[in-house]
């Protein structure tokens, strides 16, 4: 799959921001929750899943594990972070596109009044 | 510690009610701490509304390595396992901390519920090899296999509309992921 031909889903764009730094789990959790205000809670299962997919593809990867701890962290690899930067490019289109045809029919209207 | 067992019967499908029930049990102050097959729930009286539950068919044995990995992440995630039946786990988080799901986004959610369709499809063609296999001693006129074909016959539609009901379902959540995440 090509860098520019993706969506990401809202879980996956926030869980790739997260990892720039190394999380486990749970953090991940917080973190995404944090960056969101509240807005975006991800499931247990459903992050599981998430990262596992996203383990399989290369955009994250799972540290080696320290002898005392049983939980496993993740961080983002150089795919991870230009899946991000082309999800960003992706997402400003959007955005401009938007902005540009809704003040386009706000300034017509003001005309027409 | 008061001890209770109750009988129920819910159907592969019916995961929503079940675990609406065991959270119903668990306000009243009984928490889950066994099951058995079939349809019995095993509870230890304690604090009303101390947990909320949910569970879950696993895609594969629970002992198997990926699912271990998946359960040790729950335990992570502060979810604990309460108990285990075949590929299916009853697990369970302090209500205090809020309410929780463990699929919350379309794409788990659809690949949930493929998950239970497959297991109905398996048991769909169980059904179907019970029933051929009663055939000729249907036919040399034995009673016991009649009542082997008649009830798998039942079964195996009882498990048709089951995986309507999923079909359908996967079909409307489908049709929404068009729309929105």
């Amino acid at each position: 799959m090509s860098a520019d031909s993706i969506a990401l889903t809202e879980g996956v764009y926030y869980i790739l921001l997260a990892l720039h730094q190394p999380l486990h789990g749970y953090g991940i959790m917080q973190q995404v929750e944090q960056m969101s205000k509240g807005r975006v809670v991800l499931a247990a299962g459903t992050l599981y899943g998430a990262l596992n997919n996203l383990v399989a593809r290369g955009w994250i990867v799972a540290l080696p594990m320290a002898t005392d701890s049983r939980r496993k962290s993740y961080q983002i690899t150089t795919l991870g972070k230009q899946m991000v930067e082309a999800e960003i490019a992706r997402l400003q289109e959007l955005l401009d596109n938007g902005l540009h045809i809704i003040a386009q029919e706000k300034g017509g209207a003001e005309h027409e009044i | 510690m008061r001890y209770k067992k109750e009988k129920k019967l819910f159907w592969v499908w019916e995961y929503q009610e079940e675990e609406q029930w065991l959270n119903e049990k668990s306000a009243q102050g009984f928490q889950l701490v066994e099951y058995r097959f079939p349809g019995r729930y095993f509870f230890k009286e304690g604090k009303p509304g101390e947990y909320l539950y949910r569970y879950e068919l696993l895609d594969g044995s629970p002992n198997a390595a990926h699912n271990q990995d998946y359960l040790h992440f729950l335990e992570e995630m502060g979810i604990e396992e309460v108990c285990r039946y075949l590929n299916y786990v009853y697990v369970r988080r302090r209500a205090e901390l809020g309410p929780f799901a463990l699929f919350n986004d379309l794409p788990s959610r659809i690949a949930y519920l493929q998950r239970i369709a497959k297991l109905l499809r398996i048991l769909c063609v169980l059904e179907i090899i019970a029933l051929l296999c009663n055939m000729p001693a249907v036919f040399m006129g034995f009673a016991f296999n009649m009542f082997v074909v008649g009830f798998s016959l039942a079964l195996f539609l009882l498990l048709l509309v089951g995986l309507g009901k999923i079909r359908s379902k996967i079909r409307d959540m489908e049709e929404e992921q068009v729309l929105r995440e």
